[in-house]
């Protein structure tokens, strides 16, 4: 039963873990985004 | 050629997301709830085995899941190549990262597996390496995927050696057949080794990896778009700051 829960935990933790840190890492990106977005509006150069 | 502009691909994408992406992760939540319930309670102990068996019903949809998003990494590479629209090369790079994901989880499991069945963690068998040598294959696509040539360039070499990579995985399909193998064949066409609970089990979970790995690629392509818009956004402030 050890080997079963080992492998059952590995996957799934693994799998939650890297969704976690994809969504975090979408949600930077979109605040940079939109930080971004309002530098470009702010350029008088635009 | 911008990443979005002409593309077929633009109805399935609103505000660089992709379209039902909830939708696929309440699925697959669903999916993975049965699928559990199956593998521990509705499909019998195997005899032989024992309770070590039911990583069966991780082991083979991890591997499955590898393969159809290698064959998705392809199909977007040959559209990006006909194409040249980037969108597809985002596409490819999603379905690489997550393969890889599931390509490492299959050897895991398999090696968590094959310490109390073959009382070893790797034995250099002809289907474990020629997975291993996948997973080579596609960090490599990822460390081109990652490097610093132009757009065009690294999305042309990382796509050509893309398609190239694939030719791997009939290799492991026919590896059992072909040299001598301690890894059992459990699934060949038009013969089944297993009862039916089992199939039953197996088949749902590997929809719901799918549906997962599918779900995986959703969130991982928005990263790709959004990353893409950071840096044209960027340049045109460095263009005006020069300018």
């Amino acid at each position: 039963m050890f080997y079963v829960f080992l492998a059952y935990t590995f996957v799934w933790a693994a799998l939650l873990l890297y969704c976690f840190y994809l969504a975090a890492r979408n949600r930077r990106l979109a605040r940079e985004m939109a930080a971004l977005e309002k530098a470009v509006q702010r350029d008088p150069q635009r | 050629m911008t990443l979005r502009e002409g593309s077929v691909l633009t109805s399935l994408l609103r505000d660089d997301k992709v379209r039902g992406q909830k939708a696929l992760g309440w699925l697959s939540l669903v999916g993975i709830t049965v699928g559990l319930y199956l593998a521990f309670i509705y499909a019998p102990e195997e005899r032989t085995l024992g309770v070590v068996q039911r990583i069966f019903y991780i082991h083979v949809p991890s591997a499955w899941n590898a393969f159809f998003l290698f064959g998705l990494l392809s199909v977007a590479s040959i559209a990006y190549l006909k194409s040249r629209r980037l969108i597809w090369n985002e596409i490819a790079v999603a379905a690489g990262e997550i393969g890889v994901v599931f390509t490492t989880l299959a050897l895991a499991t398999g090696s968590i597996w094959g310490r109390p069945v073959w009382n070893t963690w790797w034995t250099w068998d002809p289907k474990l390496t020629t997975t291993l040598i996948l997973w080579f294959i596609y960090v490599a696509y990822l460390v081109i995927q990652a490097s610093d040539e132009g757009d065009e360039r690294r999305a042309r070499l990382a796509a050509v050696f893309g398609i190239i990579g694939i030719v791997d995985i009939p290799i492991i399909h026919a590896s059992s057949q072909l040299w001598r193998s301690i890894h059992p064949v459990v699934i060949e066409p038009g013969r089944s080794a297993m009862p039916a609970s089992m199939a039953v089990a197996l088949l749902v979970c590997v929809a719901a990896f799918t549906t997962f790995g599918l779900y995986l690629v959703a969130i991982r392509l928005e990263t790709g778009l959004l990353a893409q818009r950071v840096r044209r956004l960027k340049l045109m402030l460095r263009g005006a700051a020069r300018g």
